[in-house]
C-alpha cells in the first residue's frame, strides 16, 4: 500500500531532528530524552547491585522475600515507566497493565489463600510451613 | 475522484483504514499493550505455581537453590538490562532518523540476546551433567553434592563441591572427623533426596527439616518450577531475537524513520516485558534465603 521505493529518501534525516523539531512536525509519540533512559540504566544497575548485596544479611525468611520483592518492584517500575514509554503514553495503555497487575494478583493471591486454607489437613503434616502459625 | 474515495494522509505509511498517522500509531501501541497483558499473565499461571510450592514448602526452595549458580544469575540480569536500555536507545534513533544508530543499537540488542542464551545454555549443560532435572530425571550425581559443615548451615561462601577425596581433605585439614563434616539424613525428613541414599553418596540437608509423615521429596519440583519458568523464558527471548532481527533487516533498508517507527517501538515494548519477567524471576529463583 505504502510506496516503498521512496522510503529510504524520506526516512533519512538530512540531520538529526530534536525531539522538539519531532513533536512540532507530528504529534506521533514521545522521545526519551537520551539522559533520562541513561539515568534509569545506571539506576536499574544499581538496583541490581543491591538485590544481589543485600543477601549477606538475613532479616528474617519473610522479610527478605519481601525486600527481594519489593527491590524487584522498583526496577519493573522504572522499566515500564521509562524503558517503555508509559509515563507518557495514552492513559488507556496504562489502564490496561494496571488491570493486567489487578488480575496477576488476584491470580496468585486468591489461589494463595485457598491452598492455605485446606492444604494442612489433606494429608497431616503434608505443608509444615502453612499449618505452623508461628512461622 | 469517486465519493468512496478515502482521504489518504500525507504519510504514506499510513494505511487505508486509518485517518491519520497518529490513530494508526495509537492503533497499534494499543493492540501491543493488550498483547503484552496476556503475555503477563501466562508467566503469572508460573509464578503462581512457585509461590503456591513455596508456600508449602519454604525448606526444600532455601535447600535445593544453593544448586543455581547466583553469580550466572547475576550475569544475566545485567545483560538483559543492558539490552533493554539499547533497546529504549534504538527506539529512540528510530523517532530520530539517527540510522547508523539505529542499526548499531539493534545489533547489540540482538548480541546481547544471544549472549543471555549463552549462559543460560551453561547453566542447563550443568544441570543436566550433574543430573538435577525434574521429577523422575532428577538423579543427582556425585559431583552434584554440596558440603556443608555440620550444625548450622553455613553462608554461600564456604560452600563447596564434595567428592570423597574432598572430604578426606577437608576432614583432615580441619582435624575434625569426616562425618563431621557430612549431615545426617533426617530419619523423617521431607527433603533430601528422591530415593534413600547409596552408600557411596553423602546427602546433605542444610536446614533442619519438620519432621512430618510424608515420604516423598520435593526437590525435583522445585527444579520442575525451575525449568519451566526459565525454559518458557528462554522461549521468549528466541521469539524476542527474532523480532530483532526482522527489525534489524529493515533497518538496514533504511525502512524507519521519524515518519514510521511503529514496528522498533513495539518491539521495544516486547523485548522490555522479557526484561521484566526476567527480573522477577532472578531473585524468587537464585537469591533464597
Amino acid at each position: 500500500m505504502a510506496s516503498n521505493s521512496n522510503t529510504i529518501e524520506q526516512n533519512q534525516a538530512i540531520r538529526p531532528l530534536s525531539a522538539g523539531e519531532i513533536l512540532q512536525k507530528e504529534e506521533i509519540g514521545h522521545v526519551a530524552p537520551f539522559w533520562v533512559l541513561l539515568v534509569v540504566f545506571i539506576a536499574l544497575l544499581v538496583l541490581t547491585a543491591l538485590t544481589v548485596g543485600i543477601t549477606i544479611f538475613d532479616f528474617g525468611y519473610t522479610m527478605n522475600l519481601v525486600l527481594a520483592l519489593s527491590i524487584a518492584t522498583v526496577k519493573a517500575l522504572l522499566v515500564v515507566l521509562f524503558f517503555m514509554h508509559l509515563a507518557y503514553d495514552k492513559p488507556f495503555n496504562i489502564l490496561i497493565f494496571i488491570a493486567s497487575l489487578v488480575f496477576i494478583a488476584l491470580f496468585i493471591l486468591v489461589t494463595l489463600l485457598d491452598v492455605a486454607q485446606y492444604q494442612p489437613t489433606v494429608i497431616p503434616g503434608y505443608a509444615p510451613a502453612l499449618a505452623d502459625p508461628t512461622q | 475522484m469517486s465519493s468512496t474515495d478515502h482521504h489518504h494522509s500525507d504519510n504514506p505509511h499510513v494505511a487505508h483504514h486509518f485517518e491519520n498517522m497518529t490513530q494508526q500509531f495509537d492503533s497499534g501501541k494499543l493492540g501491543m499493550w493488550l498483547f503484552l497483558a496476556t503475555e503477563l499473565l501466562l508467566f503469572a499461571g508460573l509464578f503462581c505455581a512457585y509461590a503456591i510450592y513455596r508456600a508449602m514448602h519454604p525448606e526444600v526452595f532455601l535447600y535445593a537453590h544453593v544448586y543455581l549458580d547466583t553469580t550466572m544469575g547475576a550475569i544475566n540480569t545485567v545483560v538483559l538490562i543492558l539490552s533493554s536500555f539499547t533497546m529504549a536507545w534504538a527506539v529512540r534513533n528510530a523517532q530520530l532518523g539517527q540510522q547508523k544508530a539505529l542499526i548499531v543499537n539493534l545489533s547489540i540488542t540482538l548480541v546481547l540476546a544471544f549472549a543471555f542464551l549463552g549462559i543460560k545454555a551453561v547453566e542447563y549443560k550443568e544441570k543436566i551433567d550433574k543430573g538435577l532435572l525434574w521429577g523422575t530425571l532428577y538423579q543427582p550425581k556425585q559431583e552434584a553434592q554440596i558440603v556443608m559443615p555440620a550444625g548450622e548451615a553455613a553462608p554461600e561462601a564456604e560452600i563447596a563441591m564434595a567428592t570423597a577425596e574432598m572430604i578426606a581433605e577437608m576432614a583432615e585439614a580441619t582435624n575434625m572427623g569426616e562425618e563431621q563434616w557430612i549431615m545426617k539424613v533426617a530419619a523423617t525428613g521431607p527433603t533430601g533426596l528422591s530415593r534413600l541414599p547409596d552408600t557411596d553418596r553423602k546427602p546433605l540437608l542444610l536446614a533442619q527439616p519438620k519432621t512430618y509423615e510424608h515420604p516423598d521429596a520435593y526437590v525435583p519440583s522445585f527444579f520442575g518450577i525451575y525449568f519451566a519458568m526459565t525454559g518458557l523464558h528462554a522461549i521468549h527471548v528466541i521469539a524476542g531475537m527474532i523480532v530483532i532481527a526482522w527489525l534489524l533487516l529493515k533497518s538496514i533498508k533504511g525502512h524507519f524513520g521519524p515518519k514510521y517507527y511503529t514496528p522498533v517501538d513495539c518491539g521495544g515494548l516486547y523485548w522490555h516485558v522479557v526484561d521484566l519477567i526476567w527480573i522477577f524471576l532472578f531473585p524468587l529463583l537464585y537469591l533464597i534465603h
